[in-house]
């Protein structure tokens, strides 16, 4: 009850940002129809995996069962495959993502970075001090060319600094 | 069979198996351990300076509704920087125009089109805050998507470089639009919570992403002659041991391509970015410092072999079928094995995702994805590879066009 209410006020609230556009009656009995055609297609995949699974059998999925000369345990013996597979890969990303927050999660190693200076900016060489002033000062500017300048220097200077980065910073 | 199509084809099979079902378990991890962290208590913190950079191109018919939206988001301390990159269209005047309407708002009006990678850091050099939050121009954020992003800096965020936000689809009428809405919880959204729990992530959502401006100097800014600046940043921040965060609450609602061509170009620019970071960084599996982005970087190599497969395989089965029945492919036991997994992995990650935006009524059209649309998305990175290895050759400057913006 609880959650249908907070799911209501949600839905009205992400409403505003939807933009509606003029639909084409035609046009949507046809997506319609067709995604009906794919849903039965989608059917027949689901019925296929799940009929086995049931105390029943319909001639439908037989029918697939030859065609791929398949039985119903070979299915369930499938199926019960891609349950392990999944527990496998589960219980590893839930064992990795617990390791790193147990081995990591507590520590602090690095320090608070800091502010971004003037001088940081300008070491880039991507523009000069004048230029700077005025980006930083004016509320609205006009430019006849893009003052950033397009330095492979920088490009070099940056693999080169990722190799040399600082081991403790790991 | 031939015995290298019988390999090509085990892998075609086994490949989207796996990693659909890495997908399903990693967006339950993280929708466990982070989907459900109570709310944090905005009131009692004391939020910091942030700049809000939007670089746009041709955008007279979103931008004026963005820049309203983003002066009445409730974060206390900002400013405004939008960088008009050389538009051909009226955005600059509509920019001068509302420069003067509103306080908080600052215009770079560049008349050169040097692409969004150089209008950003144009922007940087303007910016007075040590927080940048980076939107695309037809982005509307939700309330409090700044407090969300900016959060996770100041709650051990020491080493933090990014937080990226979950982007959201506005436009919802067609079935294109509605097969993204599935895609971008499903597929996107369940890839960066799984990522997030291996501990690195392939790409910030360029569309709206937080950063560290330090961060950013750092690593030199954004490369400018990289198609996607996106998924660029973000792997030259994790070389440089810069964190990455997921914040599924951050929303950022936008607008999505409604077209077959829209959709065709802005993927080809999706899948040349990919391609172009992981020829660029190649270097890094023989760095074991960067041993949490190996699987990253060969999970992007593996998507593409599986697309070469997936091709080639098809082409075989087609050239040598006997009968119509041979090219029945969506007929067979891997097909059926992959359209279950596929509709198990939206109805998951739709059901997560619909704790932010109540998209589960969309697994409706979700059926499409299994069955017609992925194989869109297979012929565009073939199409995309000889671009992404020219571009690497080429270099200079990646410039845009003007993106399609659904139907009016």
């Amino acid at each position: 009850m609880d959650k249908s209410r907070q799911r209501k006020q949600m839905k009205r609230s992400n409403e505003q940002y939807i933009v509606k556009s003029k639909r084409v009656w035609w046009r949507e009995v046809i997506v319609v129809f067709f995604t009906f055609l794919v849903w039965i297609y989608c059917l027949m995949v689901i019925i296929f995996f799940m009929e086995p699974l049931l105390p029943f059998e319909t001639e439908y999925s037989s029918i697939f069962r030859s065609a791929f000369r398949m039985t119903r345990l070979d299915i369930r013996f499938f199926l019960l495959l891609a349950v392990g597979v999944y527990v496998m890969i589960y219980l590893s990303l839930y064992l990795w993502s617990y390791y790193n927050k147990r081995r990591f999660g507590s520590l602090t190693r690095r320090k608070n970075p800091g502010m971004t200076t003037k001088e940081d900016l300008l070491e880039l060489d991507m523009i000069d001090e004048e230029m700077y002033q005025q980006l930083q000062n004016s509320k609205s500017i006009v430019l006849q060319t893009n003052p950033v300048r397009l330095k492979e220097k920088n490009l070099l200077q940056h693999k080169k600094e990722i190799k040399n980065v600082v081991k403790d910073s790991i | 069979m031939n015995p290298i199509i019988e390999t090509l084809s085990d892998y075609v099979f086994w490949y989207p198996f796996v990693m659909s079902l890495v997908w399903i378990a990693g967006s339950i991890i993280f929708s466990k351990r982070r989907d459900n962290d109570p709310f944090p208590e905005f009131e009692s913190i004391n939020w910091p300076m942030i700049s809000i950079l939007i670089p746009c191109y041709n955008e007279e018919e979103t931008i004026e509704e963005t820049i309203e939206n983003i002066n009445k988001l409730v974060y206390p301390l900002k400013e405004i920087i939008v960088i008009n990159d050389g538009s051909s269209d009226l955005t600059g005047d509509i920019l001068h125009r509302l420069s003067v309407k509103y306080e908080d708002l600052r215009i770079i009006d560049c008349k050169q089109n040097r692409g969004k990678a150089t209008a950003l850091k144009l922007a940087t050099f303007a910016s007075k805050a040590e927080y940048l939050i980076c939107i695309d121009s037809d982005a509307i954020l939700d309330p409090y998507a700044a407090q969300h992003l900016i959060y996770h800096f100041l709650h051990k965020g020491e080493r933090l470089g990014a937080v990226t936000g979950n982007p959201r689809i506005r436009n919802r009428d067609t079935l294109l639009s509605k097969l993204q809405i599935v895609e971008y919880a499903s597929i996107i959204g369940a890839i960066k919570r799984s990522q997030r729990i291996w501990g690195k992530i392939m790409t910030v959502s360029g569309v709206v992403v937080a950063f560290r401006k330090k961060a950013l100097v750092d690593v030199g800014l954004w490369d400018h002659d990289m198609i996607t600046e996106d998924i660029s940043v973000s792997w030259k921040l994790q070389q440089k041991f810069w964190d990455i965060r997921y914040a599924p609450r951050a929303l950022c609602w936008m607008l999505v391509p409604e077209t077959i061509k829209g959709i065709w170009n802005q993927r080809i620019r999706w899948a040349q970015g990919g391609q172009e970071v992981i020829l660029r960084h190649w270097k890094i599996i023989l760095d074991i410092r960067h041993r949490r982005l190996w699987p990253i970087y060969y999970e992007q190599w593996a998507s593409i072999l599986w697309d070469i497969s997936w091709i080639a395989v098809t082409a075989y089965v087609v050239i040598t079928a006997n009968h119509i029945v041979d090219l029945l492919i969506w007929i067979t036991f891997a097909s059926f094995v992959l359209v279950f997994l596929c509709l198990i992995q939206l109805f998951i990650a739709l059901k997560i995702d619909s704790k932010y935006d109540y998209v589960l009524p969309f697994y409706l059209w979700g059926a499409w994805y299994p069955v017609v649309y992925w194989v869109l998305n297979a012929v565009i990175v073939i199409f995309a590879m000889p671009k992404a290895i020219k571009s690497r050759m080429k270099g200079g400057y990646a410039t845009w066009t003007s993106p399609d913006r659904g139907n009016k």
